[in-house]
């Protein structure tokens, strides 16, 4: 009787939310990252494209670790759209891949980026 | 008449996360903060025991520090604070309580839009026999779970499972899996975002309405199903959050049954 009582729980409390879960994604765009140079850049600004953000709280933590890249002035995270904007200093250089792992560290999902030289 | 209304009760708490979430006040999410950061939590609790014709009124103060080792892995550290007021006046308790130290691992994740994602954990932690006696389980007791997080749109769900292996305990329990026998905790949590309606560029905070539902069954047969209604204000440093519990069942006979309960919870991102 327990061992029914709680497969009962098991399966109402859990498996409903799993399955449903993972089987209705609203896939906007699920092409692979494009690839990142690790070349230096000069560029007044650059515009990156990340999914996952989720909430207010997810955003700042991106503005918080591209605030720890010596080249990056200013960022700005539009949560409607999934784009971090992030202005540079164009006299000191950058490389995209201190942009991506600033987002891969907030544990979301990079997809693009785009300088303004 | 028990196998029914356990059957009604898990069917009703399982309507609830049907969609997908951020973290709730008071269940398990498949989140954590990023590499390097270290999120501060404050959560009081209040909540109000029968144990046969006695009340015991208890306040709980956990305070929680998460920091993330890795992007994908993150170490906790939860510390209560107990005060434990019982209406025959002996036997009442004030200290510090066990002390959680657990690490979630991240295992799987899709992003499949701006603002969505979906999230799968693995916890495993140890209780660790920290607190003052009457209230320290006195073991050292191992735990592990498995955590789903999913957010869509304005809907967040989470849903968790936790064994708690009990290697000691209290001969008077009154709070699950503080006494001798193992617990079993399903949790789960429905979000849903009040305001904004859509994200802005000038978006700073959100409004969330919550729902949480959680069952404890230990292995000496003790089953209690509670649920919690609340209110969620998430800015970009802190999250404020606000929940009533309410028991559904309380087929309790080993322990305390649980009459009410209030959390409050603050949380600051560093």
């Amino acid at each position: 009787m327990k061992f029914k009582t709680l497969t009962v729980v098991a399966m109402c409390s859990i498996l409903p939310a799993t399955l449903i879960g993972c089987g209705s994604t609203q896939t906007r765009d699920d092409a692979p990252a494009q690839g990142v140079s690790d070349e230096m850049v000069y560029a007044k600004g650059a515009t990156l494209r990340v999914d996952g953000l989720g909430c207010p709280m997810c955003a700042e933590s991106i503005s918080i670790l591209m605030g720890n890249i010596d080249a990056v002035t200013e960022s700005r995270v539009d949560l409607s759209t999934g784009t971090v904007h992030v202005d540079l200093d164009p006299s000191m250089g950058v490389r995209e891949s201190e942009l991506r792992s600033a987002i891969d560290d907030g544990g979301f999902t990079f997809r693009s980026i785009a300088f303004e030289k | 008449m028990r196998f029914q209304k356990v059957v009604i009760a898990c069917m009703i708490g399982a309507l609830a996360p049907i969609t997908h979430a951020q973290e709730s006040a008071l269940s398990l999410a498949a989140t954590q903060p990023a590499k390097g950061r270290i999120t501060w939590r404050e959560q009081a609790r209040f909540e109000r025991y029968e144990l046969g014709n006695e009340e015991i009124d208890q306040f709980t103060i956990d305070t929680r520090l998460v920091y993330g080792v890795s992007k994908d892995v993150a170490l906790t550290l939860n510390v209560p604070t107990v005060l434990r007021d019982r209406e025959n006046g002996f036997d009442n308790q004030n200290g510090l309580g066990d002390t959680t130290l657990s690490l979630k691992w991240r295992f799987w994740q899709h992003d499949p839009g701006p603002i969505d994602t979906n999230r799968l954990a693995l916890l495993a932690g140890v209780r660790l026999p920290t607190g003052t006696e009457g209230l320290s389980s006195d073991g050292w007791d191992p735990m592990l779970g498995l955590i789903f997080t999913r957010v869509s749109g304005r809907h967040g769900i989470n849903a968790a499972v936790t064994y708690l292996v009990s290697t000691d305990g209290l001969s008077n329990p009154i709070s699950a899996g503080t006494g001798t026998d193992d617990l079993l905790t399903l949790e789960t949590s429905y979000l849903y975002r009040l305001a904004p309606s859509e994200y802005t560029s000038d978006t700073h905070a959100s409004w969330y309405f919550t729902a949480e539902s959680f069952v404890d069954y230990e292995t000496n047969g003790d089953l209690a199903w509670r649920i919690a209604p609340g209110i969620l204000y998430e800015a970009r440093r802190f999250t404020v959050e606000l929940s009533p519990i309410v028991p559904i069942v309380n087929e309790i006979d080993h322990r305390a049954d649980l009459d009410w309960g209030l959390a409050f919870g603050l949380r600051v991102l560093f």
